[in-house]
């Protein structure tokens, strides 16, 4: 197939790539559908939600409502939006339980301040870093997005977007608008091997994240939760963005990027990566 | 669309006139109920921030405002659950543009 190489981004508008076969393909792949169940199930965790207390979410680029599934499965209820038409008719074949609304992200978040008590959104806002007509600016647009978002999420709350960046300078573009619409937070977590996660929290008084460039730290003390999110982080110290070759990380990343490819790889196990004795 | 998704939209889409909101027509041809299950908790923290105004244009079923007490109402707080919730408006919501503004594609439209 033409062009099959080549990343969804490159092909043409979201609402035209994600057209209804695309869409039926989606949710019909139990990988995709476990992979973003996965990846839904880190992000609201990542959102620190206070325990026993439904939630309003706001699911940014939806699409067929996987991602919705999950945060229902949690007992929080959601309003979804997406930019395609195809995506979302799914969405309502499948009686999803939120709501679902179709709106571009990048026009900005049509919500009135303080709505939401979270965002997540799961592979869509790298779609933001591509101009589909000339008069699309990829760091307007993200900035619209951002400073909407900003203003539709009560005070304290956070965003936290998974999204599959194509190189550095589009995390960086994509971290520096949220910053600059006033979300002081900014992580960049590696989950499951090679995805990237991006939290951004708004301004509170109790804000405990500071930003300092792509590997940032999580000041101390956050909930109990947040530690396992601190060791993820530790890979991206050493290199920036990269683990450290021949490590532990790199080959787990490694070995999952050769998965993802359709390749035959030995299962990860306790004994992946680690040092022999010199003699064997 | 859901009148929660409704009441809850503003109109900071690039186009739109700023303030100014747009009533959701639900035809009661295309209306459909899928129910959902009902937490008192979280519709009680929902009622603040609703426009109790426009919820009561599409819901008559509603009381003119909250009660002070509504918090313990169950029985009050069910028929917000239903009307918020579980009843889904098949109809396009029809933002009145106002200014000769057009945007450059429907923003809201075709609310699902
Ligand atoms: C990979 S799918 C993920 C869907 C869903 N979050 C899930 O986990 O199954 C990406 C979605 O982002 C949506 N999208 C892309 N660009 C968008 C935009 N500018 N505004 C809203 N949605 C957009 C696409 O239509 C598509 O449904």
């Amino acid at each position: 197939m033409a062009g099959s190489g080549r990343r969804p981004e490159h092909r043409g508008p979201p609402e035209l790539f994600y057209d209804e076969a695309e869409a039926r393909k989606y949710t019909q792949n139990s990988r995709v559908v476990e992979i973003q169940a996965q990846m839904s199930e880190r992000a609201v965790e990542l959102l620190g939600l206070p325990q026993d207390r439904p939630c309003l979410l706001l699911d940014v680029g939806c699409g067929s409502g996987l991602s919705g599934d999950y945060i229902s499965e949690e007992g929080h209820y959601w309003i979804g939006m997406d930019i395609s038409p195809a995506m979302l008719d799914v969405a309502v074949e499948r009686e999803v339980e939120g709501d679902l609304l179709l709106a571009d992200m990048g026009d900005g978040i049509p919500f009135r301040p303080g709505m939401f008590d979270g965002c997540i959104s799961i592979s869509a806002v790298q779609w933001l870093c591509n101009a589909d007509k000339k008069s699309q600016s990829p760091p307007k647009r993200l900035y619209r997005f951002f400073s909407t978002l900003y203003t539709a999420l009560a005070r304290g709350s956070r965003a936290v977007l998974q999204l599959y960046p194509e190189n550095s300078e589009q995390l960086e573009l994509i971290t520096a608008q949220a910053m600059r619409a006033g979300f002081t937070g900014g992580m960049v977590v590696d989950y499951p091997n090679s995805t990237k996660l991006c939290l951004f929290q708004t301004r509170a008084e109790l804000a405990k994240f500071a930003f300092q460039g792509l590997g940032t730290e999580c000041a101390d003390g956050e909930e109990m939760h947040q530690a396992k999110f601190t060791n993820e982080r530790t890979r991206f110290r050493n290199a920036k963005g990269k683990s450290v070759k021949k490590s532990r990380d790199w080959i787990l990343e490694k070995k999952e990027r050769r998965r993802r490819q359709g390749k035959e790889v030995r299962a990860d196990t306790k004994y992946t990566g680690r040092k022999r004795r010199p003699r064997f | 669309m859901k009148l929660l998704t409704h009441n809850l939209l503003c109109s900071n889409v690039r186009g739109l006139r700023p303030g100014g909101g747009f009533p959701l027509r639900i035809q009661a041809s295309d209306v459909s109920v899928r129910p959902v299950p009902f937490n008192a908790a979280f519709v009680a923290r929902l009622v603040p921030r609703l426009r109790w105004g426009a919820l009561l244009e599409a819901a008559e079923s509603l009381p003119p405002e909250p009660a002070p007490d509504y918090e313990g109402d169950e029985a009050f707080l069910r028929r917000v659950h239903h009307v918020l919730l579980e009843v889904r408006g098949g109809g396009t919501p029809k933002p009145p543009f106002g200014g000769g503004l057009t945007p450059p594609k429907p923003p809201l439209g075709g609310g699902v």
